[in-house]
């Protein structure tokens, strides 16, 4: 049940991974203390927010990935997450955690209602379909005023601690993970939809895809639930972006479509480019993740992690990059 | 009464400019068979590089926009042959995703470029004529004009040019016009650059008419597609119907629904599509959607 069973690992690099997931969860220990440029605080924070991107990268993929079906509006789920944490603790005084509760379980409920129909769209019309679906979410957002505060939202009063935070979003990280490879591997829908992309199946692919959408959905709003605790403040500009699903989608592509680790790795490389040109001081996100979904179409089209469980399998089709890649991780 | 007929008039001149605005995106997507989500950018590439011609050196937008033309179709050409050619042709996802890259390069190129002020720029022509007591835009007017003229002029090239007609074979039949010995890929590409050198004539039009900030490619996406969709597989007269029709559905929405006007027009143009895409097994859309392949 090791998250990381796909990657051809040399020996002691699972030792090596284990020593590291140790070394982040005792990082708050050592708050106070300042090594580096950084105060610990700050790589928290920071730790916190890659944890977020690579959970939400993998619900993406655990939909998307699986089913070929690009979900551009996946991010209303996250949405519809975090508006009813946040209306369910001002408007009727619910504690954090059942609002959570709550808010995952109406975010299923808005991924059945919405996956009904749009799941039997085609290419680009479902994804097409899921964009408007953020936008027309958010216009009922700003019209029903009473509600929802409208335009200018909600704000909650809470503390926030960062430690309680940080391993909120461990904990979410790993029950997410898990959920996505049993999902994967040992699910019947899973099963059925990995194994529909290369022959026509008997079985029944609608049903499969629609609880893999149910899920995928209520992940996603599960995250958008907890983030409220960082956020502490919801609005339909800031929450119904369009473009917040955009890195999502380039983590995804870039570790493998339809793999479990992809979404990771692929995450923590996309991070990584993110944060350097935000030191650099570019303001160019865009630019990087239309290119990386671009390179990644071109060179790796089945991604590092898909690229490297190829080669394990002895299939020689793949790019020339590809093919560099696993001489560099032999089996 | 006169309310009435101005709104009419409003209506139909902002359906005129929602053709305009659907004509590149409509050509690719019966012609390609892709949907192109880097289409608003297009628009906005035309809609910038005028403001730059009438900033910079003072030229007229209605000027520049024929100017720019046989640039733009050089660049489509070129990015289709050179790059898209390889994703496009394959199964709907790559085409997609390659589409969504470069929409997000271009909106940030902008961003980076312009700023993310808003821009318009000035036309000779801006001002009103007054036909009694009902006002007609002038601008407006003659964009619809320009507009009925590009789809004529469409029309005639492919009716009657060799290029044309084989621009209409490769639509009807990629397979069967390869067999005949048409370079299908080298359509393609035409056809691709036809559709950007007519979004950027509909980019330099608008900006007159509207402001141009890097994000409203996603707006102006949402409209042709809406259009293009409406109209489906039908001609080209259907869709500038469709546009028109659309233009007078918002525009009457606004005016007369007190209140909550403007918000109303909005969510009529997004639930639209929707209901399109989505009412398949209705009767009046049923063979319109089914005999596309929208659905499975």
């Amino acid at each position: 049940m090791m998250i990381w069973a796909q990657l051809p690992l040399l020996r002691f690099q699972r030792w090596g991974l284990f020593v590291i997931g140790v070394a982040l969860l005792g990082l708050p220990l050592t708050r106070g203390s300042v090594f580096t440029a950084y105060s610990v605080d700050t790589l928290m924070i920071r730790l916190a927010e890659l944890l977020v991107l690579v959970t939400l990268a993998s619900t993406w993929n655990l939909f998307s990935g699986l089913t070929g079906k690009i979900d551009l509006g996946h991010s209303v789920f996250f949405g519809v997450g975090i508006y009813t944490v946040a209306i369910l603790m001002v408007k009727l005084g619910f504690p954090f955690g059942a609002a959570v509760l709550l808010g995952t379980l109406i975010g299923g409920v808005f991924g059945l209602i919405i996956g009904w129909r749009v799941l039997r769209l085609q290419g680009a019309y479902f994804s097409i379909a899921m964009l408007i679906i953020v936008l027309v979410t958010r216009e009922i957002v700003r019209i029903a005023r009473p509600i929802t505060g409208g335009g200018t939202g909600l704000v909650l009063a809470f503390d926030f601690n960062l430690v309680t935070y940080y391993y909120l979003t461990a904990a979410a990280f790993v029950a997410i993970i898990l959920i996505v490879r049993y999902v994967r591997f040992r699910s019947r829908n899973g099963v059925i939809l990995a194994a529909s992309e290369d022959e026509m199946l008997a079985a029944n692919t609608q049903t499969a895809i629609l609880s893999v959408f149910i899920l995928s959905a209520t992940l996603t709003a599960l995250v958008g639930g907890l983030s409220l605790y960082r956020q502490r403040a919801v609005d339909p500009e800031q929450v119904f972006l369009t473009t917040q699903t955009i890195p999502w989608i380039a983590a995804s592509m870039l570790g493998g479509l339809g793999t479990v680790s992809g979404p990771v790795i692929g995450g923590v490389m996309f991070y990584g480019l993110q944060t350097l040109l935000r030191q650099i001081g570019i303001d160019a996100e865009l630019i990087l993740e239309g290119l990386l979904i671009i390179f990644t179409l071109r060179y790796l089209p089945h991604g590092i992690v898909g690229q490297l469980s190829k080669s394990r399998r002895r299939e020689t089709e793949g790019s020339q990059l590809g093919k560099y890649l696993s001489a560099l991780f032999p089996k | 009464m006169n309310l009435f007929l101005q709104t009419l008039i409003n209506g139909v001149l902002l359906g005129g400019f929602y053709a305009l605005i659907s004509l590149g995106f409509h050509l690719i997507h019966t012609t390609n068979g892709i949907i192109n989500l880097a289409h608003g950018e297009f628009i906005l590439l035309g809609a910038y590089l005028s403001w730059f011609f009438d900033k910079e050196l003072g030229v007229e937008p209605f000027v520049s926009a024929f100017l720019l033309m046989p640039v733009l179709f050089a660049v489509g050409y070129l990015l289709h042959a050179r790059l898209l050619h390889r994703f496009l042709g394959r199964s709907g996802v790559i085409a997609v995703l390659s589409t969504l890259g470069l929409s997000l390069i271009l909106t940030n190129i902008f961003e980076l470029v312009f700023t993310n002020d808003p821009r318009t720029t000035n036309s000779s022509l801006a001002g009103y004529w007054q036909l009694g007591e009902i006002t007609l835009p002038r601008v407006q007017t003659v964009v619809g004009v320009i507009t009925v003229v590009l789809i004529g002029a469409l029309l005639c090239f492919l009716l009657y040019t060799r290029t044309g007609k084989s621009v209409r074979a490769v639509a009807q039949n990629p397979d069967a016009a390869w067999m005949m010995g048409m370079e299908v890929s080298r359509i393609y590409s035409i056809v691709f650059a036809l559709g950007i050198a007519l979004s950027s004539i509909a980019g330099s039009l608008m900006s007159p008419m509207h402001t141009i900030t890097p994000f409203a490619g996603q707006w102006l996406l949402l409209k042709a597609i809406t259009i293009s969709v409406m109209a489906w597989r039908s001609g080209w007269s259907v869709l500038l119907g469709s546009a028109v029709l659309l233009g007078l559905i918002e525009m009457f929405a606004a005016t007369y629904v007190r209140g909550i006007g403007t918000n109303l027009s909005t969510a009529i143009s997004l639930v639209i599509p929707l209901a399109l895409f989505v009412m398949r097994s209705r009767r009046p859309f049923d063979a319109l959607v089914r005999s596309s392949g929208v659905t499975s």
